[in-house]
């Protein structure tokens, strides 16, 4: 991540003032990633349910929810280690090793999201056949999606995963409304699908063009060999998908108001519209987070390193240090400031934006609850983002089990509890995930020089064997 | 079978590596056919212990060894769980060695250490020491203490590193055999786990050093550029740099005094020796000399074909050693030049190795050219000593350092008297160590250092007076019978083994 932000600090000195709203655009879009583009977009085609009332259109909803949400569980761990990989690849200088290294994490996950998908749709739902294949092919669209633009995302091709995916939402508006005129509904997601496809051949195009091609210089690692040396982050990667989405399926198959769409798909429609909407506010904070969070604490971590490698003396590197725990101070108050008075506002506001929307008094409570956690979810993903970069792998993955573990325990003693208590597992989680994270990156800057030199192997060949970094 | 009478502990040398040192220990073992040894052997790594160069004689009991730089094994690496008891002891190990009041109290710091961690067993690994917060304490205080403003990645790499080869020393200890008295023929690693294992086997303990390890070290550290370099970033600054190889120094100099506490008592060649040992803290009531020998029965059949000779019609002056700088061939030809002058028919002859340092050979091919010497100085590569020395009236050295150069006690066993600088043991060579040696005469004339003009007198001296010569080669080779005999010298050894054999380590205060 420290590399996008720094292309962004790049962009943000032109100081042009479209540029900076350029910036922010890409900020917003990336940082985010795969959660804010999904969730957008569901919340895209819940406004569009509300203009096209069709019968088929809630199987719809549903099925590209349960889509999206199961692939991002999927591959959410395998995405990371993969672009971890690739990233240490591009580090090292081994561009060429990406391609071979997309091909290994795709013949893995590609069969097995289509398995998945396969199984779900035709066994445990009961939509007509056109429709169960085209879930099945959107399943392995969305899976490479997110792998393609996490991997580009780590080649710091901003540009071309924007373009791509506003190409290919576009297209899958366009070719679903198509394919539901003159196809007839069943046809609706078939032309979503195709849409996606489109997206990832865009995608495929890009990292073909940023890849250089010919033989492969060293060995790319293969799938398992990469899997066990990142365990931890493949793990982070599930346990905070998992603390994400636990909440909404809970309310799927055990909420009261829940309605059964087909099979196993359940919805609670106008609650579900409301958590989307309320997720959305998190894209401002995630802005700025990217923006001038994490350049300002990269920038004091570069200078850490800068100064540890050019011969500091250990005084300076404690300045250096002690730098860096200021700037995560002022960031994480700049953040709450503004990411607070945005939550703030809108929270004052929900009585008249819910209302626009077509939702009820109760949808504004839940919006409101949302609001707040996604206010503690960004200050969540300020910390977890700082233990990442310290590359404490171990406590990352204690914060992403809480948040995981909190989500699904307190959501289901809401339910339990009743309507009014809904919504309080995610605040409840993110706020566990907020506070153990903050305390263990202060732990861990606080403790920072001793782990950076005594955790360094003696022999450095020997890294694997000599067991002191957490993997 | 029973306990060896003596245990040696060797540090890079007999049997892998070939030298004076190495040839030293095969007589000394050989010489002593009824005394049972052990050997302990301290390497850098295998590798360059691939073969042994000498042959293992048949009363070496056991032999064992350890390889210091080698990496320690992959468990050995990796921390193991501690106690906070057992950490809090670690710390306090560590600092009661470091931030000791004084030397002393550090060495007794170092015993209480080994003894702790001998105890503690595979439950502290060098893993602890590497990745132990207690360990970080220290090494930040230590810093804080000593060089507060250099480079503090360097300062740590360099703690590291030292630290590795200590610390597989302290786990090879328990490897040292069993011996009823230990020996250790340097101060530095084998020094310290010779002191170490004597201690743990209430043994006593002798060190007899050839040159003098501490003060090696420090030359070779000072002169080093190699100052280890962590990840290879840049050169390391001035102050740094010189911080580091402090460290370094600190650490073999430390070494050293251990040993020399340890040890009773402290046998050096001679007395220039004894003095360095003094200054790096041997007490001077244990230092003690013994000399190398030489076999005189080797050079009886050329000292009797000199005395047959006729008296020759000019003097021969013979130079025998390497062609390189330290033996200052060109103060030696300098001086060839002022004997031509006063003496023109007396020849110069050198004999030894020209390959060594073939640009500094060439150097002194050009002089003898420029000062018109090709007369009267000839090279003439290396050959067989008693052979040469058959030929040659005068021995001559100019070396700006010498230890205890065995060419002067050949010299004098074929009694040809010698023209020697006054480094090294040649004073004592040439003028007696003892009273009762003293009363023997002059084997020959010193000099001074870089002095061509005290060379030349001293050899026009011998070359005009066929008497002296005489009178100074018949003192040199009472000298060599009486105090250089190697059979005579080496059995001072054997006498020393079975005089302590039973008793304890030498006492620790005077």
């Amino acid at each position: 991540m420290a590399g996008i932000g720094f292309r962004l600090q790049k962009i943000l000195r032109r100081q042009t003032y479209t540029a900076i709203l350029q910036a922010y655009f890409y900020a917003a879009v990336i940082s985010s990633g795969p959660l804010v583009l999904s969730i957008a977009a569901l919340s895209a085609i819940g406004l569009a349910m509300a203009v096209f009332h069709s019968p088929e259109m809630p199987l719809f909803f549903s099925s590209v929810t349960f889509i999206y949400s199961t692939s991002m569980i999927l591959t959410g761990s395998i995405q990371l280690v993969m672009v971890r990989c690739a990233a240490d690849a591009d580090y090292a200088g081994h561009r060429e090793q990406v391609w071979p290294l997309l091909s290994r994490f795709m013949a893995v996950a590609v069969p097995a999201q289509a398995a998945f998908a396969g199984w779900f749709f035709f066994f445990c739902t009961g939509a007509s056949d056109v429709f169960k294949v085209s879930c099945v092919f959107l399943s392995v669209q969305v899976g490479m999606m997110w792998m393609l633009s996490g991997l580009l995302t780590a080649m710091k091709s901003y540009k071309l995963v924007v373009g791509s995916f506003a190409a290919g939402y576009a297209a899958s508006g366009t070719l679903a409304w198509l394919f539901f005129r003159y196809f007839g509904p069943d046809w609706l997601m078939a032309g979503f699908a195709a849409g996606h496809a489109l997206l990832v051949v865009l995608l495929l195009a890009c990292i073909r063009r940023e890849t250089p091609d010919g033989g492969c210089d060293g060995k790319p690692m293969t799938f398992c060999s990469a899997m066990s040396s990142y365990r931890m982050v493949a793990l982070c990667g599930l346990a905070y998908n998992i603390g994400i989405w636990a909440d909404k399926f809970l309310f799927w198959w055990f909420g009261d108001g829940r309605v059964q769409v087909s099979g196993l798909l359940y919805a609670m429609p106008l609650h579900d519209q409301a958590v989307y909407l309320g997720f959305l506010s998190i894209i401002p904070g995630m802005a700025i987070f990217l923006l001038k969070f994490e350049t300002e604490f990269s920038s004091h971590y570069a200078l850490f390193f800068q100064d540890v490698l050019g011969k500091a003396p250990l005084e300076r590197l404690e300045e250096r240090r002690l730098g860096m725990v200021e700037s995560l101070r002022r960031e994480v108050l700049q953040l709450v400031k503004f990411q607070g008075s945005f939550t703030l506002v809108l929270v004052v506001l929900a009585d008249r934006i819910m209302p626009a929307l077509g939702l009820g008094a109760l949808q504004t409570g839940v919006f409101q609850i949302v609001l707040i956690g996604s206010f503690l979810l960004v200050l969540f993903l300020t910390f977890l983002t700082v233990l990442f970069y310290l590359d404490e792998r171990r406590s990352a993955l204690a914060c992403c089990l809480v948040f995981a573990g909190t989500n699904i325990a307190v959501t289901g003693a809401s339910i339990y509890f009743g309507e009014q208590w809904y919504g309080v597992g995610y605040v409840a989680a993110a706020m566990a995930g907020l506070a153990i994270s903050s305390r263990l990156a202060e732990g861990h800057l606080e403790d920072l020089l001793f782990v950076t030199f005594s955790s360094q192997p003696m022999y450095p060949e020997l890294s694997g064997e000599e067991a002191c970094s957490p993997e | 079978m029973r306990i060896p009478d003596a245990c040696l502990l060797l540090e890079g040398t007999f049997p892998y590596v070939r030298g004076g040192v190495s040839g030293w220990v095969h007589r000394l073992i050989d010489l002593h056919p009824h005394l049972q040894f052990s050997i302990f052997f301290l390497g850098a790594d295998r590798r360059a212990a691939a073969k042994r160069l000498y042959d293992m004689p048949d009363n070496v009991a056991e032999f064992r060894e350890a390889f210091l730089f080698e990496r320690p094994s992959a468990d050995e690496l990796r921390p193991a769980p501690l106690d906070p008891g057992t950490a809090s002891e670690l710390a306090e190990g560590l600092e009661s060695v470091y931030f000791a009041a004084d030397g002393e109290a550090r060495i007794l710091a170092a015993f209480a250490f080994s003894d702790w961690l001998r105890t503690r067993g595979k439950s502290v690994r060098f893993g602890n020491l590497l990745h132990e917060r207690a360990s970080w304490d220290v090494l930040r205080k230590a810093y804080a203490l000593w060089f507060p403003t250099v480079s503090f990645i360097d300062f740590f790499w360099t703690c590291r590193i030292i630290h590795a080869p200590l610390w597989q020393m302290l786990r090879a200890l328990p490897e040292v055999p069993h011996a009823a008295v230990y020996h250790s023929i340097s101060t530095g690693y084998a020094g310290t786990i010779g002191a170490l294992a004597s201690r743990r086997e209430g043994a006593p303990y002798i060190l007899s050093e050839h040159g003098i390890y501490t003060k090696e070290r420090m030359i070779e550290i000072t002169q080093a550029d190699w100052i280890h370099e962590p990840q290879g970033h840049g050169i390391l600054a001035g102050p740094t740099r010189l911080a580091l190889k402090n460290l370094w120094i600190g650490m073999f100099a430390f070494l050293g005094k251990l040993t020399y506490e340890s040890a009773n008592p402290i046998i050096s060649l001679y007395s220039g020796n004894s003095r360095l040992q003094e200054e790096f803290g041997a007490r001077a009531e244990r230092v003690t000399i013994i000399p190398n020998g030489i076999l005189p029965a080797r050079f009886d059949a050329a000292r009797k074909a000199r005395s047959s000779q006729p008296q020759p019609s000019a003097c021969r002056i013979g130079f025998l050693g390497r062609i390189v700088p330290i033996k200052d061939i060109k103060t030696l030809l300098r001086a060839a030049r002022m004997l031509a002058d006063a003496l023109p028919d007396a020849r110069v002859s050198l004999h030894g190795p020209t390959n060594e340092d073939q640009e500094y050979f060439e150097e002194c091919l050009e002089m003898v050219e420029d000062l018109d010497l090709r007369e009267a100085v000839s090279f003439h590569g290396s050959g067989r000593i008693e052979e040469i020395l058959v030929g040659v009236d005068v021995l001559v050295l100019t070396s700006i350092s010498e230890a205890l150069p065995l060419v002067i006690l050949e010299a004098f066993a074929c009694g040809i008297p010698v023209v020697a600088t006054d480094v090294g043991a040649c004073r004592e060579l040439l003028n007696g160590r003892t009273p009762e040696d003293k009363a023997l005469g002059r084997g020959g004339i010193l000099t001074g250092i870089s002095s061509p003009s005290q060379t030349a007198d001293a050899l026009v001296r011998l070359a005009r007076d066929h008497e002296l010569r005489t009178t100074m080669g018949a003192a040199g080779f009472l000298r060599v019978m009486q105090f250089y005999n190697e059979k005579h010298v080496m059995s001072k050894y054997g006498a020393l083994y079975k005089s302590l054999q039973g008793k304890g380590p030498a006492p620790w205060q005077a």
